[in-house]
């Protein structure tokens, strides 16, 4: 599904320039459950945004969705962003002016496959997150969890066939991280292919694979069960 | 403490650079600007600057109402009533009467025509123009006394004193300079070269006051309240419509007279075209009013805009243990320090502009720090006024914030205040189209009226000659004849009135529609005039020379024409009124066309041929040789006329001149109202920015679901044209009902299209987009991660 070849990404600023991806290829394949550890800052926020096309890698190739995208586009990112990717953010990322409801919207403003219909989708998503009870609300009138559950329904509402998760559970508590596995778990059985940031090792057995960073490179594989 | 404070102030200035200078720049232009209109509206209402006691002295306002006509004010009045008032006053009152005539002054064969004030003894006493030689109480008692202006003494008379030399006058009368006064500033109706004695044979007073007619009005009746009072004055005044004029009581003609104080009184007077002195005066004033306006709500917009910002500072501070009074005094400190800056700054701007500003309006303006010390603290008060607004309410906000709470609403993008702050862009849009919209009628209105006064004088250059009336009859005949004939010209013609000429000789008479009095305004033209002007007949037959002169034979205007009951021209022609010598036959019917002034309605005309009153002769000259042709109208004049300098200049030259006062307000104006509109968009910007900078979140958001970099640009612009939309919605009704309300000053005026209220709302529209769209795009480009970081 994603193919990324001897890939780089380095951030220069005031001088420092600091390496987050050192030649690192990965593939996904699709209807995989991958899990990517590793200590914090050693390019896993990164490889995840260049997963998601939100940002592009320095060298190396990359190919996704049967594209070739390392020199794509911006339109065809966008594209590609609305179409056939979900994200869930570890800060939820909700905007604040927004109802739930709005916000969920949001994922099927911009695709093509979100124009009819847009109201019953967005039912349907928070509906499966068990979050339709709370549709008028702010997200400033929500716990965490449930902010969390709105944002896994705003990325699942456009019914993309790749879902990221940057640490998910990282802001919940212990119930609420584990209602939000079982539910990316359960995304996975139903067909999605789901990449997650994780820091838990309880939460990493929750997928297929995986896969270790240490300094921008891949240092060890695993396959679970 | 304070040091402190100040280097937090403009550390946190200098990391917000953007900000700072678009505040700086908006509060020094505004501060500027509004400056230079007040010191203009103070030149304006301080006329006569030299008076002792403005407050006690007074001008004669006449209004004279003829049957259908439209009549006239004016402030000269009939030369008869300067005696009555000293009768009635005493010596409760100073009364003088000012009458200005162009006179030929000569010494030896130094020789040149100036405008000369010929005034009675005590002009001086009421009107305190300052004295730099002889004595201001006696200098005009003898009949054959002059005051000279200190630049026409030295012309005269170089570098000796002047006092005891003579003069002569009109080469008929000889004066004795008795005084000379400084040179009169800009702003006085009295800008005269000399001053002569009423009693001098020369005076027209003189000779007003052997015709002694009370329905003649030429001199200015000045006033200087001695113990008198204004009630006094009115009493005499009711008196003189009751007694010298019986024909109101039986006619529907109409003599009343006003008081104005004599500071007031060019915006009465219409001097060279302009009229609408108060009314541009009271719009600028508005324009000052909403310079400041805009600027500070721009001032305060961004820095509550951008309170928010600091949300997480203050949560810092106060866990550090800052008192609110010392958050409050930190937050305030920034926006002081910007005004200051700016008003600074707008001194500076001030300086600048002044001498240029000057230059347009032909004013001098002056501002110094010492004298206008009022102004300066004026300033100052409002500087600190906008910088307490500005930085009032995000103190008491923050200040009074928890520590918690203000960590915690950190993350939040500022909602509270937003809703104001659309309101607040929303007034100022308001405010700026409105303001682009009356200035567009304006200037429409001042270019039109030029306009209509110039397509008279279409095609080849017209030559005015102004002085015609100083010729005796014959000479004036052979001037008219050899111009006539000249072969470097290409004809000319004479006519008892011009453009810009206040002068009337109006009739009303009962014989034309039986039971109803007619009024109109006489004019003699030379039979030349019309085919010179390229002027149609509607119907009938031109003046012809020898033929038709006197005033029997006569050629109405359209107006005039219905006036006397015909639908048709053609049915005007032949038709004849009244009887034996005052017999009136019509023998032609022309359009309508300005003659005097575009301000007026051309009102109802009666053209006959006597060339005993002509004044002006108009002479057409080939464009293509326009040098050798004004060497024969010179060499013509000089010949026929060698003791009188001739006084010509272009037609369009004179419009021109006439109408330079009028367009000049109009200019200054629109410049001013631009300043506002770009003081506007400079808030916009800065708003732009802060808003692009607080919804970074949100866009990255956006991206990351799949908006593009077009979809982003879009959102951002859209949220602004909304409040364009509802500025419009306001601004139109509004603007319509000023731009109405002004028109409907002028006779002639401009129809209202909706143009203007296009153009203004489009500009806006496209101004704002352009201001707006550089940020969003620049927001909008930026890669998702890098927005979605920082969370
Ligand atoms: N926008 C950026 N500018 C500069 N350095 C960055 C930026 N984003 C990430 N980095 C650096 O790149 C490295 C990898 O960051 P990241 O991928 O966020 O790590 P992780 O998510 O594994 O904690 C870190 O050293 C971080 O400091
Ligand atoms: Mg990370």
């Amino acid at each position: 599904m994603i193919r990324l070849e001897n890939v780089t990404k380095s951030y220069r600023t005031d001088e420092v320039e600091t390496t987050a991806l050192a030649d690192l290829s990965l593939a996904i394949d699709p209807g995989e459950f991958v899990a990517i550890m590793g200590p914090s800052g050693c390019g896993k926020s990164t490889l995840l945004n260049i997963l998601g096309l939100l940002d592009k890698p320095d060298g190396g190739r990359m190919v996704a969705f049967g594209e070739e995208v390392s020199d794509a586009g911006e339109r065809k990112l966008a594209r590609l962003r609305a179409d056939s990717i979900g994200f869930v953010f570890q800060s939820f990322n909700l905007i604040d002016e927004l109802t739930v409801e709005e916000n969920v919207e949001v994922s099927l403003l911009y695709g093509s496959n979100g124009r009819s219909n847009r109201k019953q989708r967005v039912a349907d998503a928070l509906s499966r997150v068990g979050m339709a009870h709370r549709a008028r609300h702010r997200p400033q009138q929500l716990s965490g969890g449930q902010q969390q559950r709105v944002a896994i329904a705003r990325a699942i509402a456009s019914d993309p066939k790749l879902i990221l998760a940057d640490e998910p559970t990282g802001n919940l508590d212990t119930k609420n991280g584990d209602d939000v596995m079982a539910l990316l778990g359960e995304l996975n059985r139903a067909g999605r292919t789901v990449v997650m940031v994780t820091h838990s090792p309880d939460h990493a057995a929750y997928a297929k694979r995986t896969v270790s960073l240490l300094d921008g490179r891949v240092v060890a594989e695993t396959r679970n069960g | 403490m304070v040091r402190n404070l100040l280097t937090t102030g403009l550390r946190v200035l200098w990391k917000d650079r953007l900000y700072a200078a678009i505040n700086l720049v908006g509060l020094a232009v505004a501060f500027a600007a509004t400056l230079l209109i007040a010191l203009w509206i103070r030149y304006e209402l301080n006329w006569e600057p030299f008076l002792q006691q403005p407050e006690q002295t007074r001008l004669i306002l006449a209004h004279v109402r003829l049957p259908q006509n439209r009549g006239f004010d004016t402030l000269s009045n009939p030369v008869m009533m300067r005696a009555e008032f000293q009768t009635a006053l005493g010596d409760r009152a100073l009364v003088a009467r000012f009458s200005d005539q162009d006179v030929v002054l000569s010494v030896g064969d130094r020789r040149s025509n100036e405008k000369v004030g010929f005034v009675d003894p005590e002009f001086f006493r009421i009107v305190t123009m300052q004295f730099l030689a002889g004595d201001p109480a006696h200098a005009l008692d003898a009949p054959d006394s002059i005051v000279l202006s200190e630049s026409a003494a030295i012309k005269f008379f170089g570098a000796k004193s002047p006092l005891g030399e003579t003069i002569e006058l009109q080469n008929r009368a000889t004066a004795r300079v008795t005084g000379v006064i400084a040179d009169p500033p800009g702003n006085t109706m009295f800008r005269k070269t000399a001053f002569a004695a009423s009693l001098s044979p020369v005076s027209s007073i003189q000779a007003n006051e052997k015709i002694g007619r009370w329905s003649n009005f030429n001199a200015y009746e000045l006033i200087r309240l001695q113990g008198a009072t204004e009630a006094d004055i009115r009493r005499e005044l009711d008196r003189l419509t009751d007694q010298k004029y019986p024909e109101d009581k039986t006619g529907n003609s109409s003599h009343t007279f006003d008081i104005v104080a004599l500071r007031d009184a060019h915006f009465v007077h219409v001097v060279d075209g302009r009229a609408s002195g108060k009314t541009s005066l009271v719009t600028l004033a508005i324009v000052a009013v909403l310079i400041i306006a805009i600027a500070g709500v721009n001032f305060v917009n961004l820095a509550t805009a951008r309170a928010a910002r600091r949300t997480r500072e203050v949560g810092v501070r106060k866990s550090l243990g800052a008192t609110r009074r010392a958050i409050t005094l930190q937050l305030l400190t920034e926006p002081f320090l910007l005004t200051l800056a700016g008003l600074l700054l707008a001194f500076v701007l001030v300086e600048t502009a002044l001498p240029f500003l000057s230059d347009v309006l032909g004013a001098v303006l002056v501002f110094s720090y010492g004298r206008d010390w009022t102004l300066v603290l004026l300033a100052t008060f409002v500087a600190l006024l906008v910088g307490l607004l500005a930085g009032l309410y995000p103190a008491l906000i923050l200040s009074r914030l928890s520590p918690v709470e203000a960590l915690r609403a950190a993350g939040r993008s500022g909602g509270g205040s937003s809703r104001l702050r659309q309101a607040l862009v929303v007034a100022q849009f308001a405010a700026s189209i409105g303001l682009i919209v009356v200035t567009i009628f304006i200037q429409q209105q001042a270019e039109h009226a030029r306009d209509v006064n110039f397509t008279q004088i279409g095609g080849d250059p017209l030559v005015m000659i102004n002085n015609l009336a100083r010729l005796d009859d014959s000479t004036r005949k052979t001037m008219i004849e050899r111009l006539n004939a000249e072969p470097a010209l290409r004809g000319a013609t004479a006519a008892s009135t011009a453009q810009a000429d206040t002068a009337r000789n109006n009739d009303t008479r009962d014989d034309i529609r039986p039971g109803q009095q007619v009024s109109f305004q006489l004019v003699s033209v030379d039979p030349r005039f019309f085919p010179l002007h390229q002027f149609p007949l509607l119907a009938g037959r031109n003046l012809e020379a020898g033929r038709d002169e006197g005033q029997n034979d006569v050629i109405l205007n359209a107006t005039a024409s219905k006036l006397f009951g015909f639908v048709n021209p053609q049915d005007a022609i032949g038709r004849s009124f009244g009887s034996a010598e005052s017999r009136l036959t019509i023998i032609g019917v022309v359009p309508d066309f300005p003659l005097q002034s575009a301000r007026e309605n051309v009102g109802p005309l009666v053209f006959f041929h006597d060339p005993t009153i002509f004044r002006y002769a108009i002479v057409r000259v080939p464009g293509s040789s326009i040098r050798p042709a004004l060497q024969a109208i010179d060499r013509i004049w000089r010949d026929a006329a060698p003791t009188y300098p001739i006084v010509r200049e272009f037609a369009d030259e004179r419009l021109a001149r006439i109408w330079r006062a009028t367009q000049r307000e109009a200019d200054v104006l629109t410049g001013f109202a631009l300043v506002a509109v770009l003081i506007g968009c400079l808030g916009l910007l800065g708003l732009a920015a802060y808003t692009a900078e607080r919804r970074t979140k949100e866009i990255g958001i956006r991206k990351a679901m799949g908006a593009s970099t077009a979809d982003v640009v879009k959102l951002l612009v859209l949220q602004l044209t909304r409040p364009v939309i509802v500025a419009n919605l306001l601004a139109w009704p509004v603007a319509l009902w000023l731009v109405q309300r002004w028109l409907a000053g002028f006779a002639d005026r401009v129809p209202i299209e909706p143009w203007p209220f296009l153009v203004a709302s489009v500009g806006t529209l496209l101004l704002a987009w352009t201001v707006v769209s550089g940020h969003a795009l620049a927001v909008a480009r930026a890669r998702p991660a890098f927005a979605l970081r920082y969370e």
